[in-house]
């Protein structure tokens, strides 16, 4: 019973490692702050979950996930690239408005708030994924490619354009970088990994509606980024372990599954707001936005 | 090298920059000077792309840059140095010089599979921060250097962008006197090494003692050009200033 | 004819509930520069003060609703002191005061969850009166009601803005803190003000709304990005401009759903916002200021 649920919460850590270095990538290295980041989740889950529905093997629907909210990021790349600051995340918070309407409108597609149920465990070469352990292996295997590949874009040359880009976007440009072709890159490929975070996500709750997908999800992630510190990836695994732990705790307290729900949002948002205000750069950090 | 003229911009009623033109010439200093608020900045701005002109050419190297992007503008070889502080202050003074080398880091494929710096071009890095003077904190963050050290970490880094004219906006503004002489001792190397400079300055001592050629800006319009020895004596240059 | 009027009437009632959220979110957003997202949150609070003093302790109407707005005035100034003050202190970029503001906002809203549950809330003091007729459309006395509230309300901004001390000193803080500060100005207490009046206005928005409309702990959150865009729309810090952008902005909802199906209702603000930072950030007045580097 406690190793079932210990193998679920660590599910759980690992789509939301992937969810907050890939929110990393785009708002700790390279400065563009995206509330929109949950959108790209809802987008990768809901084409995960129709592809394979409809009868696609699950690698192809899971690539496809990761590509199309690729193609999302990237369409979203080219109207805001002259945004900063405020507007920016005014704008891409009004892309996640847009998304979830849509997921919740486009009753002919997304069965709207009644939502998605019965997508199947994925499988592989005849291999079902269908035991939570097994599932465990496959999302941490995915987890550490990721993590692994996003780490190696952030350390090599690439990764420092897109740090100017952060600190002086204009001195970035004068040094001869193409900077909207860099952000446009950085926001794609951070979109790319939350698609497949959402087709993790999909394959494993079996079930997808509207409601996970609004931008209070975002508080949590926003925690982690701001907790590990901007620009640290291994600052923001750990923050990732801690913060998706923590609440776990008040179910052992026993608090019933309706106060469970406020009560995590509460400490994540006040947590967020000590954080803010006594330890702006996070554990691990050494960027301030 | 560079060919400016007529080149117009108004901000509203204000206007800035009034039917300029001037031309600056291979392996000499160029000054550009005139009181506060004259259009010498915008001038840069306009050169450098990150204003749009609303009217005139800027020609270099026989083509035309008027209205190009900033980034294309650095990249046909006009490097600059601007007039406050714009380094990446979370990265350390190399990386803010490795940055300046070439675009090979903005190919993400490349980046991606395996691309690193190679020996020369920390030695490209190191000569240059050698002749300015900063190697002695190369692996500081940008962000705790002091006004001084900033100053000479952003003309290392102006000079290592490839570039064909490095244009400088007040050089030596707010720097103490030692570390004045310094720059314009290197200035001076940098043009007898062939580089086209075009600067702004306020110190008309530093200026006056560098510059080949002079041009005086007043109230958006060119008033004045010639070697220093004539602006020194020129009426109209005189009024500019006492008039300010 | 008879549709076409209705339309109207119904985009005014919204535009007069949005204008009362834009104005207050505004008039903070012009002094203190940051995007205040937890003003959502006040208004839900003042609309769920209403529903535990009236309907819940049965206190009088009048008191209750005074109370009501006093207290989003209160939670507006503690927000202010206790968090954003600090942030302050502190030098924080308008950008980590965003962050604080949407952290405040779900912390509030989840109180609100928490405390009252998430089923839907009615105050019901005003049973459903019969509508009036006008050229064949429908009106409500309490919509009536709402929409000249508000507008007695935002010539009463107007005339505080231009005529008393503590207005003016607020114009001076919005064009230029240090200039103002040079004058004398304490601009920490000009931000605990905008945080007050703001609130309060936001807390009369929280009463009507809770009369008009039923409560859930997630009104905040719709009712602050109607308002935000709004403000967006007329032009980001100025309160005339965001008054413009709530009439407009439910115009262009209440007709855009006679077009589209109603559950699109709320993406065509969504969309409004987007196409308006995009294309014209400085608002249809077009006012510069600040944000736009």
């Amino acid at each position: 019973m406690i190793e079932a649920y210990f193998i679920h919460l660590l599910i759980l850590i690992g789509i939301y490692i992937i969810l907050a270095i890939s929110l990393q990538l785009a708002m700790g290295f390279t400065g563009l702050i995206n509330l929109g980041h949950i959108a790209f989740l809802g987008i990768g889950a809901y084409t995960s979950a129709l592809l394979a529905l409809a009868g696609w093997p699950f690698w192809i629907a899971f690539l496809l996930a990761g590509l199309i909210a690729a193609f999302f990021g990237f369409l979203l790349s080219i109207p805001t690239h002259k945004l900063k600051g405020d507007y920016l995340a005014l704008a891409t918070m009004g892309f996640s408005f847009v998304v979830y309407a849509i997921l919740l409108n486009w009753t002919e597609l997304t069965r709207g708030p009644l939502g998605i149920p019965g997508i199947p465990k994925p499988s592989l070469l005849g291999f079902s994924f269908s035991s939570n352990l097994s599932f465990l292996i496959l999302t941490a295997v995915i987890t550490l490619i990721s993590y692994l590949i996003i780490k190696r874009l952030v350390t090599s040359p690439f990764g420092k354009v897109l740090e100017s880009i952060r600190d002086d976007e204009l001195a970035s440009k004068t040094i001869g970088k193409n900077t909207f072709k860099s952000k446009a890159i950085a926001l794609v490929v951070s979109a790319f990994f939350v698609g497949i975070a959402g087709s993790l996500y999909a394959h494993y709750i079996t079930f997808i509606d509207p409601s996970s997908f609004t931008i209070i999800q975002l508080i949590p992630v926003l925690l982690i980024v701001i907790v590990g510190g901007l620009a640290s990836l291994e600052g923001t695994i750990i923050a990732t372990v801690v913060l998706v732990s923590i609440p776990e705790m008040l179910r052992f307290v026993g608090f019933p599954s309706s106060v469970i729900g406020p009560a995590r949002q509460i400490l994540y948002a006040l947590i967020l707001l000590l954080i803010l205000i006594f330890k702006p750069k996070g554990f691990y950090g050494k960027v301030k936005l | 090298m560079l060919q400016i003229s007529n080149l117009k911009k108004h901000f509203g009623g204000i206007k800035a920059v009034n039917n300029v033109s001037f031309e600056i010439q291979e392996n000499k200093i160029t000054a550009l000077i005139g009181p506060n608020g004259s259009g010498k900045t915008t001038v840069f701005n306009l050169i450098s792309g990150i204003l749009k002109a609303d009217s005139g050419r800027i020609i270099f190297n026989k083509e035309e840059i008027t209205n190009k992007k900033v980034n294309e503008i650095s990249n046909l070889g006009v490097s600059r140095l601007f007039q406050q502080a714009r380094l990446f202050n979370n990265l350390t003074v190399k990386e803010n010089l490795l940055l300046a080398i070439n675009n090979e880091d903005t190919k993400f494929w490349k980046n991606l599979i395996n691309y690193k710096f190679t020996d020369e071009d920390y030695k490209k890095i190191n000569k240059i921060a050698e002749v300015v003077g900063i190697e002695s904190f190369m692996n500081k963050q940008a962000g705790d250097l002091s006004f001084g050290q900033k100053r000479l970490v952003e003309i290392a880094r102006a000079i290592i962008n490839p570039h064909k004219l490095l244009i400088l906006d007040e050089p030596v503004a707010g720097v103490n006197p030692k570390l004045r002489k310094e720059i314009l001792l290197l200035l001076k190397k940098l043009k007898e090494k062939g580089e086209a400079i075009l600067l702004i300055e306020h110190d008309m001592n530093f200026t006056l003692n560098i510059a080949d050629n002079v041009i005086v800006m007043d109230e958006g319009k060119v008033i004045a050009e010639g070697n220093p020895k004539q602006i020194k004596n020129n009426k109209n240059v005189l009024e500019a200033y006492l008039g300010e | 004819m008879s549709i076409i009027t209705q339309l109207l009437i119904n985009g005014l009632i919204a535009g007069a509930i949005y204008a009362l959220v834009a104005s207050g979110f505004s008039l903070i957003y012009s002094v203190n520069k940051f995007v205040h997202f937890a003003h959502g949150a006040t208004i839900a609070f003042s609309a769920y003060a209403l529903y535990f003093l009236f309907s819940i302790t049965g206190l009088n109407f009048w008191l209750s609703a005074i109370l009501a707005v006093t207290f989003g005035a209160l939670i507006g100034l503690g927000m202010n002191l206790i968090v954003y003050k600090e942030l302050r202190k502190r030098k924080a970029s308008s950008v980590i005061l965003l962050i604080a503001s949407f952290a405040l906002l779900i912390l509030l809203e989840s109180l609100v969850l928490l405390y009252f549950g998430a089923d839907v809330k009615t105050i019901g003091y005003i049973n459903v009166a019969k509508g009036i007729e006008i050229f064949g459309a429908i009106i409500t006395p309490l919509q009536i009601m709402i929409i000249l509230v508000s507008l007695v309300l935002l010539v009463l901004l107007f005339l505080f803005m231009k005529k008393t001390k503590i207005g003016k000193a607020m114009r001076a803080v919005s064009d230029n803190k240090n200039v103002a500060e040079i004058l004398g100005i304490n601009s920490e207490k000009i931000y605990n003000w905008t945080f007050i009046i703001g609130s309060a206005i936001a807390g009369i928005a929280g009463v009507l709304i809770a009369l008009e409309q039923n409560l859930e702990p997630t009104m905040g959150t719709g009712l602050i990005i109607k308002g935000f865009t709004a403000a967006i729309i007329g032009g980001i810090g100025s309160v005339p401009g965001a008054i413009l952008g709530a009439f407009l902005l439910g115009f262009a909802e209440n007709f855009g759903i006679w077009y589209l199906p109603s559950g699109y209702k709320d993406a065509i603000a969504f969309v409004l916002l987007f196409l308006f930072l995009l294309f014209r950030p400085n608002g249809i007045l077009g006012i510069k200021k600040g944000g736009d580097k």
